[in-house]
């Protein structure tokens, strides 16, 4: 039996986190385990593909043999995101849960939200006035105010971006029973009778709502006898038993406040639940859509709460031996609880797996200190959790905690600032809460003795606004770039040094807020740069553009799109005229401009364009007409520049696959409306690879990153807590099932409640984490900047390194403390170095326009394919639908009644028979039947009394729905006649019309026609090599036989 | 019964011709009838036909009769058969008529089930199918039940088919075996079979013991050329195990056959190069970029030319789009699904608006429908326009009294023409509403529906007339009506479930969106085909794009009734069926030309990141760059490049000064004795471009409309009612609350608000009404009393700078005066804003007036009163410095009115902080925003 042990590997930055999962999955390989029976979970689909890159990297080199055997079992893989697994679980139980079992996976929920919460509140204000939730809602934003709505709504939003854990785990009261034991204790306090009137009041016999606002406002309003100015528990003139009683009326107080702020929020949270949730999820259910987070709860409800969960926990088990999980310190609590229940039977030592000898295995591997998305439902404590229940549940032997401290990454500064300073931000204290983070300190391991550098950029600068602080620190960042390209060294992966380039220099930004400022110095420095993963797509002014011009073809009547267009250079238009275009008359600026174009003859060419376009909206893809537009408007001249060039064709992509599932152009205009808000969306991807320009990029998209030289600007700014209406309701996880709530819209109250204080806390050690990703990024230099404060209210990085390096500012001079390996350099200095080299300007294209070949490739096909009968189609369809069926079965009946396969009698029954089949089976409904065998019945009666049914009967020398080919020239016809009838010396052809055709129709029928039976007529005087060939109409409707002559 | 084996290389299969001239005189004969030629695509049929009348020297002859399998199994079937066929898209309806508690979704994969059976398990029993099932399964038991239920669902299914003299496709391939003696005499010719059913084996085997003489290939492979060391089995052969493909062994068993084996015409190849793009979009550029060198520079003949994409639904759009870019002739017959048609949309956003109590958006889309001709055009042309202005966002009621609504929400005089517009807009609609007033009965079975939108179609006039110009259209508007009365006769003959609308909207929605067609394009030059289609093909040049893993390969759908072991176990195509079919796929293709294929991968698609294909090996080539190959797009990039265009520099400034006309309209609009609000002036103090925009052009971005009351809606109210608190001067205090509350009461009468929007009003002002009242009792015990409210005041300040504005309220006391201005939104502002920014003109502007025009009165105090924090903020209380602040204000109002008169509308934010998120960006002359790689210098 193969024996690996269940491992969690805390892996810190740099120390080959990757690496070790790659060879972790080829150690089980290589074990013969099968790969479909490992299960590899990474963070992101990009990281999924990178890991099987990886894989299929190592073996290649060092086996591959393996690698083809790998290779051919690729659909076996189960390398993937957490989120691809769940789905393909679901997909796999779908019908135990009532779900379609194909799930169209929703990657941006927020539009469908937005439109269930508008509904809801609709419905629930105008179809439900004795609800509970129709007085319910209407007391929340009544509390509010005037902008009641706007926030409650934001709050739904915040709840149901943490519907992860608002869904599944319970609500639990942290706060009763504290408050419960102090109002027991306090009610009969002879102190507090004494010094407070009516005092009993204070303590109310039921904890609801009501009565917890009205002991709050008491509370308030007799405070000053137990608190003191601060809201510290009073101490002066109290004796030791007076200060006790103030002690725990102080906290009775907070505890009041808190406990009332979580009821609150449970009203918010249940109204969310059972109305707004439920609405959504009803939504996407009935598209069958499900989005990321309810592939999560939908996965862990099947293997939890489903009454045949047993049953699919072991058809996992069946299948899956072995569990790797990549970036484990950015699982949130609902993954991990997935991960844990899946492999709970294996620990239990039950499950298919004992039976079959095998020993299942987990393997975790992450960085605690890299955990950063706390934001999104990421738990660091997950860490400690599983390590918590791993050890408790294997037997010794059978898992392993390891903690590596090796650093491949940087040079020696860079490892010891970072063991230096984290070692103290992050202090391992067994006593602190468990949110906390420890540090571990790493040894390097490059072999490469330059120390590498780490600077300091300070500037001095007394009471600016932070804008003014953010443009003077860009300058200087700039500046510095510019001195240290080509005169400092950066190493290859071989450790040969090679002059800096732009390329190996990356700003890492905390936030985006002042990126436009630190863009606008490096352009005007000439410092090339490049934004990787910039956001704000939908708002740039391209894509604004484009936007404008497919919402204006989807809505003429739209006039801020129209000006946006006609504003916009692409269609150039002058203010000047715009403005007179506004004057004109008309009830939209589209009518407007159509009127000032026809009075006055301008602007024909643009108003022909845009009717054209919007005339073509219903039959071309919207994609072909941006393009087209573009290219007439000479639109792509001026979106050239790489950036906005790589978002056009983005947002083409965009329309093009919203197209392509059948949006109308309304909902499309819609949908790009709505996208606005999505401020996150990132810009196109530009192909930077061998560009010699700066990158800039937030911390969070540098994650698994790393850059030879980092720049981290801002180290000043304060780590602030937000304050917005989002910031009002809190839901925390306690544990993989439990959650604590809390709504408070008093910023002051806030900070007197206990949850919200801890959150606080939180949020300040996920900004020290962040700090500690961004630094681990640097190979072999590190530059850290700001502006030099010399008061700090707040936390901020340079408080930070203040307190861990001992930073001082004495007689305007910096200071640090002794062995820190860090040169603090001022704006002086760097102004001195950058006068000296002043770069040259950086020309981007200077070559000549190529020698172009783009027009259309010179073709003449080899043959044209016609089909005769086609090419009459619109004669056929001004009939009715009925009647084309109706000629199908009659010519049908007529083809097999000349092949002798239906016999032609007086009754007709066994035609009549036939064709009530061939009626139906041709998609006629069952009571239109009996008056289209009536029409039948009667053109044969007509047929036989003109004495036509000859034609149709069985003969010698005849053929019935003859197929033939014709060449002409490069024209081949495809035709099938109707029947043909050889006679001694001549052959008749007949073509039926089984219409009904009044006198006056028939002429230009018989024109018409004519083209075709010459057509037939040719054919068959080829084929049976005669030129003896009449060609006749035989009108089945009207009993008339009409030869038609060449 | 005789016959001749043609054993072709894989991949190198061009001997259609040899099979045709095999059995029949190219050069002399005229009547090809007795031939039939069953291939295994409809793509190879429909090309042999064609190569076939070239090959033909006669200029007129009778053809072949050309089919797939299942084709000819139909064309047969219909001509002996006597049941009538189950569409297959329509099966998962009965399913689910069957057994009403399952999805539609799921109902389709027990179809799929049901097939399977049908076609690999024919000659089984079904019991003893069940039960080797049920033996492999044992222990699973949520599986086995629906293993049963599945079972239980077959059996009926095919009952109720039975009884009612009806089959299946699966059923009408098992009759023609029988069938196959009705037919006369024929040769037989059989072509690029790889992957059969045991289905179709034993109808070809059925058609060779039935043909005079039949002439097949068969493919053969060398593996051991290319294929790992120590594999024992061809790829063929497991293709055939998996598929219990005994077609080869028949053959083999023939006496009467010769079998000829065709050497190679080159070398297999293992493995090619393959290049890597950036995208999606990239990679079909490189694509065109090459066809296009190639025929430059090598005469590439384009008839001989294809590309395939694995995933080719997913390419198509794009090589739609970028293929004519680059002028390469193309032929690419996608599939069209009839979700995505426009008449398909209509009929589902009609129903949405019934279902959904008229949505705007579903509303909207239906009422301007070109295809609803019953509708006026005044509807189509005006109903988004009016609807948005009356900010409907659902509700049957808001539409019927579209012009009430209009009037609460647009504030605007409308001209007699556009009052005219709106009321025949709103005629319109209340026709629409009569018309579908009575559609949605609740429940009702899928006849019922189906009738009943039929007629609503044809009321609101969809109709073949409407669609006829347009051959798309036209062949679109008769699926839906054939899929209409298919559904019809379904529910007729089988009975149907009871569908709520909803419901029935999703089945609808459903079926449409499996309803899949090609529609007709002219064919010419590259073939751009699906993989499966490349089969038997002749061509010489071969571009294979889109081998991304995950995708080629690609993995089959999950099967939620039989695991893979189980489907192995039954002969099922398994995944590894699945993906040794697409290897061979990947081998055929490579070795498909004597010139090496074109093989691309991209290496990303937005954020995510792609790896090439598991068939390829090593990384990826780049290809050279071409740079004079470019298209139109990139000769305008060049272009912008070469004259380093840089966007915002392009946005020019707005300013009037220079131009006499537009100097006129200004002068129009805002010269002469025109008085300017203090609104106007604070909005161009805030930026003279965003003021030329919102108050010149009065234009705004559109916003999406909601059901709440906005910032504006909600002051407009309160201030209406402070004005009636003190209409009749100041109330004693103890009134207050009763008197607010009347007075809320009229104003919410008079605006028409929904009960609940009433409700939440009537408690925002009971739960300020207290604070109200402990500020009205200072201000009272300050001695003032409100004197002046929502008074209009007008007054030349300063020669040239007339202003007017309505105060919200003045307070008195005795020849004292306070000026106070209600606000419900944020409401702090400082008088340093004032002095330096000029922002917040508006009180000391109000002061200025009151100073002017009640000359015997003294301003004491201005500030705002906060209804959102129910407080006031002073601006000026007790201090002096008032008339400092009002000369400030003077001077950026004068300086604001000077520069509107001479058309300054460039954008100068007095807080530059603003503009971050300003929503001109877009059209602003110097946005913030200048992320652009390159092109950095001025």
């Amino acid at each position: 039996m193969a024996i690996i042990k269940s491992k969690i590997v805390l892996s810190p930055a740099g120390s080959g986190k990757t690496e070790r999962l790659a060879r972790r999955y080829l150690q089980l390989l290589a074990m013969d385990v099968k790969p479909e029976r490992i299960l590899t979970i990474t963070f992101t689909e990009k990281a999924a593909a990178e890991m099987k890159d990886r894989i299929f990297k190592i073996l290649a080199q060092e086996n591959p043999e393996k690698l083809k055997e790998l290779k051919r079992n690729a659909l076996k893989l189960r390398i993937s995101t957490i989120h691809s697994f769940c789905l393909s679980f679901l997909e796999r139980f779908a019908p135990f849960i009532g779900l379609e079992p194909e799930i169209k996976v929703l990657d941006d929920p927020t539009v469908l939200w937005f439109d269930v919460v508008d509904d809801t509140l609709r419905t629930i204000a105008e179809t439900e006035p004795n609800s509970k939730y129709y007085n319910m809602i209407l007391e929340l934003i009544a509390q509010e105010g005037f902008r009641g709505w706007s926030v409650l709504r934001r709050i739904l939003e915040v709840l149901f971006d943490r519907r992860a854990a608002a869904k599944r785990a319970k609500v639990i009261l942290t706060e009763q029973k504290g408050l419960e034991n102090l109002i027991s204790e306090l009610y009969d306090s002879p102190i507090g009778r004494g010094r407070i009137k009516n005092y009993a009041e204070l303590f109310p016999s039921r904890l609801t709502i009501t009565q917890l606002n009205k002991v709050k406002e008491k509370l308030d309003l007799c405070s000053s006898v137990f608190l003191t100015q601060n809201n510290t528990p009073r101490k002066q003139g109290f004796n030791q038993e007076e200060r006790t009683w103030a002690e725990k009326m102080a906290e009775y107080r907070k505890l009041v406040i808190s406990y009332t702020s979580t009821i609150r929020a449970l009203q918010i949270f249940y109204l969310f639940k059972r109305r707004f949730l439920n609405e959504y999820e009803r939504r996407e259910r009935e598209n069958g859509q499900a989005d990321f987070t309810d592939l999560e709860l939908l996965t862990y409800d099947l293997i939890t709460k489903n009454p045949e969960w047993s049953n699919i926990l072991y058809s996992f088990d069946e299948h899956t031996d072995h569990i790797l999980v990549d970036e484990f310190q950015d699982t949130s609590f609902l993954q991990w609880s997935i991960i844990d229940k899946l492999s709970e039977e294996w620990r239990s030592g039950l499950g298919a797996k004992r039976s079959r000898a095998i020993e299942p295995s987990i393997f975790l591997v992450g960085d605690d200190k890299q955990s950063i998305y706390y934001f999104r439902g990421a738990n660091a404590q997950v860490f400690a959790n599983a390590k918590a229940k791993l050890t408790a549940w294997y037997e010794p032997g059978k898992f392993e905690y390891e903690v590596v401290d090796t650093n491949y990454r940087s040079l020696q500064s860079i490892i010891d600032f970072t063991n230096l300073v984290f070692a103290q931000l992050m202090r391992p204290d067994p006593e602190a809460p468990a949110f906390k983070t420890r540090y571990a300190p790493f040894v390097r391991q490059r072999k490469n003795e330059d120390p590498g550098s780490v600077e300091m950029l300070l500037i001095k600068m007394a009471k600016a606004k932070m804008l003014e602080r953010r443009q003077k620190e860009a300058e200087l960042i700039a500046k510095r770039i510019a001195t240290i390209v080509g005169r400092i060294n950066v190493y290859d992966d071989k450790e040969n040094p090679l002059p800096c380039r732009y390329q190996d220099i990356t700003i890492l930004l905390r936030k985006r807020t002042y990126l436009d400022v630190l863009e606008n110095a490096l352009h005007n420095h000439n410092i090339p740069f490049v934004v990787v993963k910039g956001i704000g797509f939908h708002g740039t002014p391209e894509v604004s553009f484009l936007r404008a011009f497919v919402s204006f073809l989807a809505d003429p009547s739209s006039d801020f799109n129209l000006y946006v267009l006609l504003r916009n250079p692409v269609f150039g238009l002058s203010e000047n005229e715009i403005l007179m275009i506004s004057q004109a008359s008309g009830l939209t600026l589209w009518e407007r401009l159509q009127n000032y174009s026809e009075t006055l003859g301008k602007r024909k060419e643009e108003v022909k364009q845009l009717a054209d376009w919007l005339s073509a909206v219903n039959h071309r893809p919207l994609a072909h007409i941006i393009e087209e537009m573009l290219k007439i408007k000479s639109g792509w001249r001026i979106f050239s520049e790489p950036q906005r060039l790589a978002n056009v064709k983005k947002f083409i992509r965009l329309v093009e696959d919203l197209e392509t599932t059948g949006q109308h152009p309304l909902r499309l205009k819609d949908y790009l409306q709505k996208s606005i808000e999505k401020e996150n969306e990132p810009k196109a991807n530009i192909r930077i690879e061998g560009k010699d320009a700066v990158r800039i990029m937030t911390i969070h998209a540098a994650k698994g990153l790393q850059f030879p030289i980092v720049f981290i600007p801002g180290l000043d700014e304060n780590i602030e807590i937000k304050t917005g209406s989002d910031q009002s309701i809190l839901l925390e996880e306690l544990s993989e099932d439990e959650v604590v709530l809390a709504f408070q819209p008093e910023p002051n109250l806030r900070k007197e409640t206990k949850l919200f204080i801890e959150r606080e806390a939180k949020e300040l050690e996920e900004a020290k984490r962040l700090f500690y990703v961004a630094v681990t990024r640097a190979r072999d230099h590190l530059f850290l900047s700001g502006v030099w404060q010399d008061k700090i209210n707040s936390p901020s990085r340079l408080s930070w390194l203040i307190e861990t390096l001992g930073l001082k500012k004495v007689d305007g001079k910096f200071s640090l403390t002794s062995n820190c390996p860090v040169a603090i350099v001022e704006e002086a200095t760097v102004e001195k170095e950058y006068e000296k080299i002043k770069p040259k300007l950086v020309i981007p294209f200077c070559g000549q326009l190529p020698i172009i070949q783009s027009g259309p490739l010179p073709y003449l096909p080899q043959f044209e394919w016609r089909i005769v009968t086609r090419e009459l189609e619109e004669v056929k369809r001004k009939s009715e639908e009925s009647w084309t069926i109706f000629g199908e079965v009659m010519h049908q009946l007529f083809a097999e009644i000349a092949q002798g396969n239906l016999v032609l009698n007086n009754e007709l029954e066994q035609i009549l028979t036939r064709a009530r089949h061939l009626l139906f089976a041709f998609g006629l409904m069952q009571d239109q039947l009996s008056i289209w065998l009536e029409r039948i019945s009667d053109q044969f009666r007509l047929l036989a009394n003109k004495g036509l049914l000859s034609i149709i009967s069985p003969q010698p020398g005849s053929y019935a729905e003859l197929p033939f080919i014709l060449k002409k020239g490069k024209i081949i016809y495809s035709g099938r006649i109707d029947r043909i009838i050889r006679m001694e010396g001549e052959i008749k052809i007949y073509d039926y019309k089984t219409f009904p055709l009044r006198d006056e129709e028939l002429p230009s029928f018989l024109t018409e026609y004519a083209q075709q039976l010459a057509i037939y007529r040719e054919a068959v005087a080829s084929i049976f090599e005669t030129q003896n060939v009449a060609t006749y109409l035989l009108f089945t409707a009207r009993g008339e036989l009409i030869p038609i002559s060449s | 019964m005789q016959g001749k084996i043609f054993v072709t290389p894989l991949g190198q299969s061009k001997i259609t011709l040899s099979l045709f001239q095999d059995i029949c005189d190219l050069t002399q004969e005229k009547d090809f009838s007795s031939i039939l030629y069953i291939a295994a695509t409809p793509r190879k049929v429909k090309e042999t036909r064609m190569q076939f009348s070239q090959w033909v020297k006669a200029q007129a002859f009778i053809p072949p009769q050309f089919f797939t399998i299942k084709d000819f199994a139909i064309q047969l079937y219909s001509t002996y058969g006597d049941k009538f066929i189950l569409p297959d898209f329509l099966k998962p309806v009965l399913i689910q008529t069957l057994n009403p508690k399952i999805t539609i979704g799921y109902a389709q994969r027990i179809a799929n089930f049901i097939k399977e059976i049908k076609l690999y398990l024919y000659h089984e029993k079904t019991e003893s199918i069940k039960k080797a099932i049920e033996d492999r399964l044992a222990g699973y038991e949520p599986t086995l039940k629906r293993i049963d239920e599945a079972f239980k669902i077959f059996k009926d299914y095919n009952q109720t088919l039975n009884k009612n003299g009806w089959l299946d496709s699966e059923d009408v391939l098992l009759n023609v075996p029988n069938l196959v003696k009705n037919l006369n005499e024929f040769n037989l010719i059989l072509e690029g079979f790889i992957d059969l059913t045991p289905v179709e084996v034993e109808i070809l085997k059925s058609l060779v013991m039935k043909a005079k003489k039949t002439v097949a290939v068969v493919y053969w492979w060398e593996e051991k050329e290319i294929l790992a060391e120590g594999k024992n089995q061809s790829l063929l052969d497991e293709v055939s195990q998996a598929t219990p493909n005994r077609f080869w062994q028949f053959f083999q068993g023939l006496n009467d056959f010769t079998i000829k084996k065709l050497p190679k015409e080159f070398e297999f190849r293992g493995s090619v190069r393959y290049y890597g793009f950036g995208s999606l979009e990239e990679e079909v550029e490189g694509i065109a970029r090459q066809i296009k060198k190639r025929y430059i520079e090598n005469n590439l003949n384009l008839d001989k030319t294809v590309v395939t994409f694995p995933q080719l639904a997913t390419y198509a759009p794009i090589v739609d789009r970028i293929f004519p870019k680059y002028g390469i002739p193309y032929t690419l017959i996608p599939k069209k699904n009839l979700k995505t048609s426009a008449l398909a949309i209509a009929v589902i956003e009609l129903l949405k608006t019934i279902a959904e109590d008229c949505p705007s958006l579903s509303t909207t889309i239906t009422l301007t429908n070109p295809f609803f001709q019953n509708l006026s055009q005044v509807v189509k042309k005006y109903t988004i326009l009016f609807a948005k202005q009356a900010k409907i966002t659902k509700g049957k009621e808001n539409w019927f009294y579209l012009q009430k609504r209009f009037e609460t929400y647009f504030e605007d005089e409308l001209s007699a023409n556009e009052k005219n517009l709106l009321t025949a807009t709103e005629k319109g609609i209340r026709q629409f509403l009569e018309e579908i007033k009575d559609f949605d009965k609740g429940q009702a079975n899928i006849v019922d529906w189906v009738t009943a939108l039929k007629d609503l179609l044809a009321s609101l006039g969809l109709s073949e007339r409407v669609v006829r110009a347009d051959p798309t259209l036209r062949y679109e508007y008769d699926l839906i009506q054939t899929t209409f009365n298919q559904l019809q006769t379904l529910g007729k003959t089988f009975g149907s479930k009871s569908y709520t609308l909803p419901e029935f909207i999703k089945l609808l929605d459903f079926l449409f969106d499996r309803k899949e067609y090609e529609l007709e394009r002219k064919e010419q030059g590259v073939r751009v085909i699906d993989i499966k289609d490349t089969i038997g093909l002749d061509f010489e040049e071969l571009y294979f794009g889109g081998l991304i893993e995950g995708s080629f390969p690609n993995r089959p759908a999950k099967d939620p009734l039989l695991s893979e072991v189980v489907r192995k176990y039954l002969g099922f195509p398994d995944i590894d069926y699945h993906f040794r079919l697409q290897e061979l796929d990947y081998l055929r293709l490579i070795n498909s030309t004597k010139n090496e294929p074109f093989l691309t991968h991209a290496q990303e698609e937005g954020d995510r990141l792609l790896l090439p294909s598991p068939f390829l090996e090593g990384p990826p080539s780049l290809v050279e760059p071409d740079n004079y190959l470019l298209s139109e797009e990139e000769v305008g990039c060049f272009q912008g490049q070469k004259e380093n265009i840089s966007f915002p520099r392009l946005l020019s400034e707005v300013d009037f000064s220079q131009d006499k006309l537009a100097g006129s309209v200004l002068n129009q609009k805002y010269g002469g004795k025109n008085y300017f609000s203090v609104t106007e002036l604070e909005k161009y103090r805030q930026c003279p471009f965003i003021f030329y925009i919102e108050n010149v052009l009065e234009l705004a971005p559109e916003t999406m409309p909601l059901y709440e009351i906005d910032a504006l809606f909600w002051g407009k109210i309160t201030h209406r009612v402070f004005e009636l608190l003190y209409q009749d001067g100041a109330v004693p205090i103890t009134e207050i609350p009763a008197k607010i509350e009347m007075a809320l009461a009229r104003v919410l009468n008079e605006e028409k608000i929904s009960h609940f929007w009433q409700e939440v009003a009537k408690k925002i002002f009971a739960r300020i009404t207290p604070e109200f009242i402990q500020i009205e009792t200072a201000l009272r015990n300050d001695g003032f009393t409100p004197y002046q409210l929502e008074t209009h005041l007008r007054y030349e300040i300063i020669p040239d700078l007339r202003i007017k504005g309505r105060f919200d309220r003045i307070d008195r006391s005795g020849k004292r005066l306070r000026i106070l201005d209600y606000k419900t939104g944020r409401s702090y502002v400082n008088i340093k804003d004032i002095k330096e920014s000029g922002t917040h003109l508006q009180l000391p502007l109000y002061a200025k007036l009151v100073q002017l025009t009640k000359p015997n009165f003294v301003i004491d105090d201005i500030g705002i009163y906060s209804l959102r924090d129910m407080k006031i903020y002073w601006l000026v209380k007790g201090k002096n410095d008032l008339d400092e602040l009002i000369r400030s204000a003077v001077n950026f109002a004068s300086a604001a009115v000077k520069g509107i008169l001479q058309g300054k509308f460039s954008a100068l934010p007095s807080e530059k902080q603003d503009c971050r998120d300003c929503e001109y960006n877009a059209l602003c002359a110097k946005p913030t925003n200048v992320t652009v790689y390159g092109n950095n210098q001025e």
